[in-house]
């Protein structure tokens, strides 16, 4: 069969009389999952001639028929738009031109496998389904397949399944009701795709033509691209380095509190924050140290507990005397299994962390009354009756570790080990730590502060159990109207600092609030302009704009075209919502919008000098042109 | 005319307790007649023009001192009483001065407020609010106001010159005053020759100038 196969190139299945059909997703793992849910797993896999391609092969039933469906995917964009003929080289024409000479969409050389593919299995299929993403660029996708399945099988049927995730449900709602592509969503990429050739092209070979002969050293190899969505993301690293240059560091005060009480200490911040002017700071500042009485007038707290330990396990007994204790976990259970054999503990080796009903814990409590240390612990634990925090494993063979007989004659690591087994005892058959995560406003000479921290009620467990600190900002306890004295009042002198320069995150945050790019395609324009060394990245991961970024932008901002600020752009995100609505024809905004970013392009050839100038205060000064030859033509 | 620099002298006084140099008021009354041209006018016509021609003088010109000199220099006093004094100058010093120059020049960015990882400021952490800062003056001698609570008839916008009455009984520290709502009315007018130079974006350059030389300053009590 393989053999007749490979002559051939023909399925012999094929030949059956069973309607086939064939679905492409977006991505190959995409495929994967669709066919895996479609076949409830019993799909089969076999090789296209692209081997990130993979195809899936699976009976199903598709509108009460019982199908042979095919699934396989492309690879995000299959095809790609150029301008026809000789426009493609860059001397066929002066960039002027690229507006108007007519464009094709292709197939690049590393697609070409995936459309040979589909091309084969379309050949013996009656239907075709869309399964790619269910956004703009998805639904443009789903219409290159099409081009290039109806090539091939112009009456095939054409289906676009609409899912938002890959789960049973979703996929069979979208199988149910399959319905036709949307054209408009097409048409709106299309044009999108088109006017950043047009664009990208003609500034591209605009200034790099031009730079290249003026500033020969700097940009003899150096390719000077221009993209819609490319500049505005150099704009904001540009915009975002000049507002820290320009900003002026200013001088103000404000006023602190702070009081001290049993070794806990609040730091209380002014209400009116801080103020521009020492003079006014001050006067307040008498106000208050004349009469510090400081009265509590607001208290807005919320509960906040700190759980105590749960029934000691083995495990536990391990990772707690390594991390606090120091001791590692073959030396502490040789240390355990001693003590057992003394009697001091229970048996050390346990995966039970609940202590069993009727275990009599209230005389192993008792026996821990006379140690010194934890002994008054131990009798408040009998005050209150043992209430242990148990956990939910149980190795229904021995209890957790607690202690047996009473002893205070160890030395060394054998005493701390056998510490720590009381003291996580007594802790756990004790009560949470009770705590308030509080807000506290005070009021002194009639100015207002605030400080905000956890007020602890009752440590409880964490009076016997060192091992842990309640590691939350605490502060003193406080009711309201109580009255203090505060340690101390202060005027702080601060001074006021620009924002940092951009990191990557930021620099999407500002791209996404300003709708430029996709979130699949930010990183790729953020690669562009860091290898077009139109930006740098500092070692800290903030970008700065590199020499020739700097040119362009203030080159392009003196000519009055803002090219490097997002709004040129959003005209055309709004165009192309319209034509998503059907509220506005493709040719109509292809026209318009190529005509504005025309204009644009003729006034900037016509002061193309100024970007000159720019940039030869960043690459020095400029070679002189010769008059005839001006770059631009 | 003569008998009306007596009654005005006085309706002067009573009203807000503004005290004008002689040599004006008569200048001013010389001038009203003049405009007024021969029908006679009523005594309260008078009162309103010469009110209005004072809206519009420069104080340090036309002002009587009224202001007590210990105002000036005393750690701690209290000003009890009227004063009709001429605002000078109006500026916010709860805002850094570079962010309200921008604003006011346009140039306000949101982007510098971008970032990924905006601090989350907690609902308790204290936030920027006004605090205008008035210099105020009876012609001789300047006076330090702060708006120690919001006082809703006070702006920055407010023009040099615009005449007020402070009143009551304020507290004067290092030559401040902390004022609240009921202490000060505003009078309205302006004097066209400050209102250039003490304009809105001049004053907190001249403010921002002026904090640089109290840089590092700073004081502890305890207790
Ligand atoms: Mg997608």
């Amino acid at each position: 069969m393989l053999f007749l196969k490979t002559i051939f190139g023909l399925n012999l299945r094929r030949c059956s009389t069973m309607v086939r059909v064939l679905n492409v997703a977006e991505k190959n793992d995409a495929a994967k999952s669709l066919a895996n849910v479609l076949s409830q797993g019993r799909s089969r896999m076999r090789e296209g001639f692209s081997r990130f391609n993979k195809i899936y092969e699976f009976e199903y039933r598709l509108m009460n028929q019982q199908v042979s469906m095919t699934m396989t995917s492309v690879s995000g964009h299959l095809l790609a738009l150029e301008f026809i003929g000789t426009f493609k080289s860059w001397k066929a024409c002066n960039p002027v031109d690229l507006f108007d000479v007519p464009v094709q969409k292709y197939c690049p050389d590393n697609f070409v496998d995936i459309k040979r593919t589909l091309e084969r299995e379309v050949r013996g299929c009656q239907s075709l389904v869309i399964w790619t993403d269910c956004d703009r660029e998805g639904e443009n996708i789903g219409y290159e397949i099409i081009q290039v399945c109806q090539a091939v099988k112009p009456n095939i049927k054409v289906y676009r399944a609409k899912f938002s995730e890959i789960t049973p449900q979703s996929v069979a709602r979208a199988v149910n009701n399959l319905g036709p592509p949307d054209p408009r969503i097409n048409d709106a990429v299309d044009v999108r795709q088109e006017l950043d050739l047009r664009i990208g092209a003609s500034f591209t070979r605009f200034q790099t033509l031009r730079l290249q002969k003026l500033f020969p050293e700097a940009l003899a190899e150096q390719l000077v691209s221009y993209g819609s969505c490319q500049f505005p993301t150099l704009g904001f690293v540009v915009e975002r380095y000049k507002q820290v240059q320009e900003f002026i560091p200013e001088p103000f005060w404000k006023l602190k509190v702070s009081h001290e009480h049993d070794g806990v200490k609040a730091d209380f911040s002014w209400k009116r924050n801080r103020l521009f002017n020492f003079l006014a700071c001050q006067v307040l500042y008498d106000q208050c140290v004349e009469n510090p009485a400081a009265t509590v007038v607001d208290i807005k707290s919320k509960s906040k507990n700190k759980w105590r330990p749960q029934a000691l396990d083995t495990v536990e007994l391990e990772k707690l005397a390594s991390r606090k204790l120091k001791i590692n976990a073959k030396e502490t259970m040789k240390i355990a299994e001693k003590l057992y054999t003394q009697g001091l503990i229970s048996y050390p080796r346990t995966e039970t962390n609940i202590f069993p009903k009727e275990m009599d814990l209230v005389s192993l409590v008792e026996a821990q009354t006379q140690d010194p240390e934890w002994g008054g612990f131990a009798q408040q634990v009998l005050d209150n009756g043992p209430n242990p925090r148990n956990g939910t494993k149980t190795d229904q063979a021995h209890p957790p570790i607690h202690p047996l007989k009473y002893t205070d004659s160890l030395q060394g690591n054998e005493r701390k080990i056998y510490e720590y087994v009381v003291r996580h005892f007594l802790a756990c058959l004790s009560q949470d730590a009770q705590g308030h995560e509080t807000v506290v406003e005070i009021e002194i000479a009639q100015e207002k502060f605030s400080a905000q921290g956890l007020m602890i009620l009752a440590k409880n467990y964490l009076e016997v159990y060192p091992y842990e600190k309640w590691n939350a900002k605490e502060i003193p306890l406080y009711y309201q109207g109580d009255q203090f004295e505060p340690n101390f009042i202060e005027i702080q002198a601060g001074e006021t600092s620009p924002p940092p320069l951009l990191t990557e995150a930021d620099l999407i945050s500002l791209m996404e609030k300003h709708g430029i790019g996709t979130d699949a395609t930010h990183a790729e324009h953020i690669e562009t302009v860091k290898s077009r060394m139109y930006v740098g990245l500092r070692p800290d991961g903030r970008f700065v704009p590199g020499q020739l970024g700097m040119g362009l932008v203030e080159g392009y901002d003196s000519m009055g075209y803002e090219m490097s600020k997002p709004h040129l752009r959003s005209q055309l995100e709004a165009d192309l919502k319209l034509i998503c609505q059907g509220r506005k024809a493709k040719d109509d905004v292809l026209r318009d919008q190529i005509q504005k970013y025309k204009e644009v392009f003729i006034e900037a050839c016509r002061q193309a000098q100024k970007l000159d100038v720019a940039i030869s205060q960043y690459l020095g000064e400029a070679q002189p042109l010769p008059d005839n030859d001006s770059a631009t033509g | 005319m003569m008998d009306h620099f007596g009654v005005v002298q006085t309706w002067l006084i009573n009203s807000y307790n503004i005290k004008v140099s002689p040599e004006w008021l008569s200048a001013c009354l010389e001038w009203i007649a003049q405009e007024n041209g021969s029908e006679m006018q009523s005594g309260d016509t008078v009162k309103q023009q010469v009110f209005e021609q004072w809206l519009t003088s420069d104080l340090a010109e036309i002002g009587e001192p009224s202001l007590p000199i210990e105002a000036m220099s005393s750690n701690k006093m209290e000003l009890i009483g009227n004063y009709a004094l001429q605002i000078i100058s109006i500026v916010d010093v709860g805002f850094p001065f570079y962010g309200q120059q921008q604003k006011m020049m346009g140039r306000e960015n949101m982007n510098a407020e971008v970032s990924a990882d905006k601090p989350f400021q907690q609902a308790w952490e204290p936030k920027q609010s006004r605090m205008l800062l008035l210099t105020l003056t009876d012609g001789h001698s300047e006076l330090k106001a702060m708006e120690y609570q919001p006082i809703r008839s006070l702006h920055i916008n407010l023009a040099s010159g615009t005449k007020c009455v402070l009143s009551g009984t304020v507290l004067c520290r290092r030559g401040m005053v902390l004022l609240t709502e009921e202490h000060i009315q505003l009078l309205g007018g302006e004097v066209d020759t400050l209102t250039e130079v003490n304009s809105p974006l001049n004053l907190l350059q001249q403010a921002m100038e002026k904090s640089r030389e109290d840089d590092g300053k700073h004081a502890k009590q305890e207790f």
